[in-house]
């Protein structure tokens, strides 16, 4: 800033409208990971881009969150008692929506990148490659924490506010914001790594798409097939190692909610009470299904060649 | 600019092996500052030591040190105080170019409100007036080359990595390119290590040069040194320039024929004996009856290099 006196107005009359030296401060490291999450972010809902990507982010939150608007709108109509979704089957609810989301946003975040070659012009700056992952999974996690967050803390308080007794019904029920917190943070946390691990295998689009699609969406339509032609061993086997499964067994366990109905050929969570599984498990599998995916993408950010 | 005792570049035994090739064979080498030529064939390795001095890629074995920082250890230091300018295509073509440089301008630590004023200023620096508000999508090569600059030099390196910057351009692009370069490097202090495979670029716009072939370090020098006055009089005439050189001959003088071109040779590079045997030429073709076309000192190019040590690069036009 210091030098603009010296900022020649002789020389090549054309061009040197200002350039000037630069020997402000230099924020570093942390601030260039946080600049990427923050242009990743703004990216996956459209912000800065065309119309088409704002409508697909925005469409998507908005029909992730219909349950949720319904919740509070009967329950403001019907008063107390009136439970349209109950928290531990929003997800179950909203899955597709939430994967259809998953399946667009990854390959845009890792996908452009790739596509358009610019991975030079990130890793010649002072970060390091697995700084980028970093930031692009803090971004689409984020992203998704509209689509599972928020919709449950709107019901929370849609529930609280039809209450006959607000602050009775606070407290019988305050623990749920952690249980929101905890099991909202697990299933973007597993959504968003397995979802760019899967999308940074190829840079074709419509490749990335059908395949996070198939890994988060058929993968639960296929177990659930085999599960009902399983025992209860195997069908364990198979929903553990299924990523929609984890994610809504873990929802489950962590609402308490796991039915006492075991059924193999009924509904998600029948068929995880017919797997007899302490709850724990399930939480284990969603971490471990996160770490094997961290695993591959980041070996596939330090092999890349540029 | 910095002065000090410490090169810009240092490589002692760099060397970069991959599966199939060696990029690299043992490159020991000191770079000075100011504006540099990495010259050398396609495949020579150019590309490779750019990355590996950014810190891209690991070298096999050896060391290299950018601005004094290690590149194998602190490559983060180096890419904080550096710029690059990849040689293909890098940019998205759903942003604009003020939207990308900005982007960029942060990730390499300036503050959001500096980075926006940079952005602007060195959009226009490198000329892109209006078109940097528009997607880079439609852009021409020079316009996306003019991008890629920019984004190398929006947080005010101490050195630039250009990568065949004038790739893909046309002639006029190539000279406006060429001046960018030449005034970034003399203006503002930045050292600037540049890529080509088109010696009179080199000869332009650097001050020195480095030579690589096949991975080894052929030649490293001030680009003066190797374009500076030759000891040899060019002489044209209008006809039968073999009687011209077999008087030279008689003269104990060497000379030869070259296309129209009678190159004579001086005994030494001095003033005096350069005006001794401009009188004897022109004493001889008058002599002769020749009419004379042109006598003058020739100067060296860098294309003598190849033309002395190297018979593959002769007949090669312009490129090494």
């Amino acid at each position: 800033m210091a030098n603009l006196d010296q900022a020649p107005q002789s020389r090549g009359v054309v061009y040197d409208l200002g350039y000037r030296n630069y020997d402000g401060p230099r924020l570093g490291r942390r601030y260039a990971i946080r600049s990427l999450y923050v242009l990743s972010l703004r990216n996956t809902f459209g912000l800065g881009r065309g119309t088409l990507p704002k409508v697909l982010a925005f469409g998507l939150a908005l029909v992730a969150l219909l349950p949720a608007i319904f919740t509070v709108a009967f329950g403001a109509v019907a008063g107390e008692g009136f439970e349209f979704v109950e928290h531990h089957e929003y997800f179950g609810l909203i899955q597709i929506v939430i994967v259809l989301f998953v399946a667009a946003m990854a390959s845009d975040l890792v996908g452009n990148d790739r596509k358009n070659n610019t991975l030079p012009l990130y890793f010649s700056r002072p970060i390091e490659r697995d700084d980028y992952l970093l930031a692009k999974i803090a971004a689409l996690a984020t992203a998704l924490m509209s689509l599972t967050l928020l919709p449950q803390l709107l019901v929370f308080v849609g529930n609280w506010l039809g209450a006959t007794d607000g602050s009775g019904w606070l407290g019988d029920n305050i623990s749920d914001v952690w249980r929101i917190g905890a099991s909202s943070t697990l299933a973007s946390v597993q959504l968003a790594v397995i979802g760019l691990a899967i999308a940074m295998f190829t840079t074709r689009r419509a490749f990335a798409l059908t395949s996070v699609l198939a890994a988060l969406w058929f993968s639960v339509v296929f177990t659930g097939g085999l599960v009902a032609v399983l025992g209860p061993g195997w069908a364990a086997v198979a929903m553990l190692a299924t990523p929609g499964y984890a994610m809504n067994a873990a929802t489950y366990v962590i609402f308490d909610a796991v039915p006492a109905r075991a059924d193999r050929m009924g509904e998600m969570a029948d068929q995880v009470a017919y797997a007899d599984l302490p709850g724990w498990t399930w939480i284990v599998a969603l971490v471990a299904q996160t770490a094997v995916a961290l695993f591959f993408a980041i070996r596939r950010y330090r092999k890349v060649t540029l | 600019m910095n002065t000090g005792a410490q090169p810009l570049v240092r490589l002692s035994s760099l060397t970069k092996q991959y599966p199939e090739v060696a990029a690299l064979r043992g490159l020991t080498l000191e770079v000075p500052h100011g504006v540099v030529g990495l010259v050398g064939p396609n495949g020579a390795g150019k590309s490779t030591l750019m990355k590996i001095l950014l810190g891209l890629v690991e070298p096999t074995s050896g060391t290299a040190e950018v601005l004094g920082f290690d590149a194998k250890t602190e490559g983060l230091r180096i890419r904080e105080r550096v710029g690059y300018m990849p040689e293909h295509d890098c940019l998205p073509t759903d942003l604009s170019a003020t939207q990308f440089v900005i982007h960029l301008a942060r990730m390499s630590g300036l503050p959001a409100t500096v980075a926006r004023e940079r952005a602007a200023e060195t959009l226009r620096h490198v000329g892109l007036f209006e078109e940097r508000y528009r997607h880079i999508g439609g852009y021409s090569t020079g316009m996306k080359q003019r991008v890629k600059l920019a984004q190398a030099l929006v947080h005010d390196p101490k050195l630039l990595f250009l990568d065949e910057p004038t790739n893909g351009l046309d002639p006029d692009g190539r000279d406006d390119m060429l001046g960018l370069i030449e005034r970034t490097g003399t203006d503002f202090g930045i050292s600037v290590i540049m890529s080509s495979h088109l010696l009179g670029e080199i000869e332009s716009v650097c001050d020195s040069l480095v030579l690589i072939e096949e991975g080894k370090l052929t030649r490293v020098g001030a680009v003066a040194q190797f374009t500076g006055l030759g000891n040899v009089l060019a002489v044209e005439v209008g006809r039968d320039p073999e009687l011209l050189v077999s008087r030279m001959i008689a003269h104990d003088v060497n000379a030869r024929v070259d296309g129209r071109i009678i190159e004579v040779e001086m005994p030494d590079e001095s003033a005096t004996a350069e005006a001794a045997l401009m009188r004897l030429v022109v004493d001889s073709v008058v002599d002769l009856g020749l009419p004379l076309v042109r006598v003058a000192r020739q100067r060296h190019t860098l294309r003598d290099m190849f033309r002395n040590d190297d018979p593959r690069a002769s007949g090669n036009e312009e490129a090494v």
